[in-house]
């Protein structure tokens, strides 16, 4: 229980995987109702805790999966799973009472109950992984279906909260480390996905800006197409994002070699000398350190040394591992600067 | 970060510009920012605030677009609206008004009850209104075997294209079994 919230392993950060050198990584999220109760949005006190209940009793039947009820944590353990990409920052508000969370042993499955919808399915890998997400994802609905009536309708598919997430309530999104696109300013390329059913986040899913060139590609739409044709195209789709931003980071060795190494070279500089750092500050260092990494040219680190990093800088985890629920903002940024610097040490 | 003027405030305005093919970028402080800029330093720069940062889409609000959706087809005088605005789900008591302004329904009878703004919603959002994919393998077992067998059939097409023969008897297989188990199923 303890190391859930105090380690830095989390679905995004382990810098492992296929394809890893571009993509964080992998998630797939089903959204579901139960038949008999009203949504969220319009649940009673008594209809929610039926929804617990079910998933309490899921977690008793199936062995590997616990359930944490969200009332029970402290903000900053809300925080952290929320940095873990765990839960919504939707899912961490308010005294969550009639809020649950279920986990696998290894924190690659995270049920949200009561967020939008009574359920929010969510299946995590490193690096790029769709396909196996989805034969995952895939299995454990059907586990939890056995002995639960889902909201479903034979022409609207599965039933949401909001009609956006209606037909298969599936949304695949992919994280992608896309700094050399970012450096040699052809992030245009992200306007165009829009037109062909694409969503493109930041680092902490809607709305959020991009910081440390983290991008979340997704589908939109959900109704009318096949999980696996929604899934192949995603897959398509990063395919050609992976392909440009190889395609720059070979530009930039080939024609900026030495600009480019400078700038790697000195993010790492700062990132091991620094006495503040800020959490945007410590993205963007990240982001180039973990480039450099990726192409060669910083070459006593791996990914996965570098991926950790991203955890440690976390406000939320700083804040919860110095046991300091008062601990203010300049006093952060120098105990981020301290951990960073005894993590690459 | 501090401001890279001043060295003294903390840099809360953010400015790139790519020269050579590389990013270059600027941190500074509000004031720092505003004398900078009345000396025209920054013709070549432009500014990166959150919405616009690199080509991330602005917020899309869901309740703004059905809200949207609403008053347009309001104005269309050969829609019949046949709900009244303060009529309300029977299951979860959402009423029109709510719906609109959420954009959200409220329980999966909400979808019956305001079934007749659905299709075109459905239609506006996803550019269709009929589900096909995965179908509930308890809750709606025929539907569910019907959609797998299409989906086996869809595939031996695929193996007998690419004259992947081996591959093709075993879906065929597949499928005579399946269709085995729904006929003992129906007598
Ligand atoms: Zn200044
Ligand atoms: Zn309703």
């Amino acid at each position: 229980m303890a190391d859930l919230f105090t380690s830095t392993i989390s679905p995004w950060s382990s810098g492992k995987g296929e394809q890893a050198d571009v993509v964080l990584c992998s998630r797939i999220r089903l959204a579901r109702n139960f038949a008999p109760y009203p949504f969220p949005l319009k649940a009673t006190e008594e209809s929610s805790q039926k929804v617990l209940d079910i998933m309490k009793d899921f977690c008793q039947k199936h062995e590997g999966y616990r359930f944490l009820s969200l009332g029970e944590l402290s903000p900053l353990q809300k925080r952290v799973l929320v940095e873990k990409h765990l839960i919504s920052p939707e899912h961490a508000q308010g005294d969550g009472k009639y809020k649950g969370l279920v986990l696998d042993d290894e924190a690659t499955v995270s049920i949200m109950v009561n967020e939008e919808d009574h359920l929010r399915l969510q299946c995590f890998a490193p690096g790029m992984d769709l396909m196996g997400l989805w034969d995952k994802a895939d299995k454990l609905d059907d586990l939890i279906e056995a002995d639960n009536e889902y909201a479903f309708d034979e022409q609207y598919g599965y039933l949401t909260c909001c009609p956006t997430n209606l037909g298969n309530g599936l949304r695949g999104s992919v994280m992608m480390h896309l700094p050399a696109l970012s450096l040699s300013g052809q992030l245009g390329v992200l306007n165009q996905l829009g037109n062909i059913g694409m969503t493109v986040r930041g680092l902490y899913g809607e709305g959020s800006e991009a910081i440390g060139d983290l991008y979340q590609i997704s589908n939109q739409l959900t109704l009318g197409q096949s999980e696996n044709d929604i899934l192949t195209n995603l897959y398509g789709v990063n395919q050609q994002l992976i392909r440009e931003e190889r395609n720059a980071r070979d530009y930039l060795l080939e024609h900026n070699r030495v600009q480019l190494e400078d700038r790697c070279w000195r993010a790492l500089g700062t990132l091991t000398h620094a006495r503040y750092l800020s959490s945007r500050e410590a993205l963007s260092l990240i982001s180039l350190v973990r480039l450099g990494v990726a192409v060669g040219i910083i070459g006593h680190l791996t990914l996965e040394a570098v991926s950790n990093l991203y955890m440690l800088v976390q406000p939320g985890y700083l804040q919860l591992i110095a046991k300091n629920n008062d601990i203010n903002e300049t006093e952060r940024d120098l105990l981020r600067a301290k951990q960073v610097k005894e993590y690459l040490a | 970060m501090y401001c890279e003027v001043c060295k003294k405030n903390p840099a809360t305005i953010h400015y790139t510009k790519v020269v050579n093919g590389l990013k270059e970028e600027k941190h500074l402080c509000e004031e720092c920012a505003a004398k900078l800029k009345q000396n025209g330093e920054f013709a070549d720069f432009w500014q990166l605030d959150n919405k616009t940062k690199f080509g991330l889409l602005p917020d899309f609000s869901m309740a703004d677009f059905i809200g949207g959706f609403f008053n347009n087809i309001g104005q269309n005088q050969g829609y019949v609206q046949q709900i009244n605005q303060n009529s309300a789900c029977p299951l979860c008591g959402m009423t029109l008004a709510e719906f609109r302004r959420e954009g959200r329904v409220g329980c999966k009878e909400c979808y019956r009850f305001f079934g007749d703004y659905m299709p075109s919603l459905l239609r506006r959002i996803h550019g269709s209104t009929v589900h096909s994919g995965k179908v509930p393998k308890v809750g709606h077992a025929k539907l569910s075997a019907k959609r797998q067998i299409d989906d086996l059939r869809e595939k031996l097409k695929l193996a007998v294209a690419n004259e992947d023969f081996e591959k093709a008897v075993e879906l065929r297989d597949q499928i005579r079994e399946l269709e085995k188990q729904e006929n003992e199923k129906e007598a």
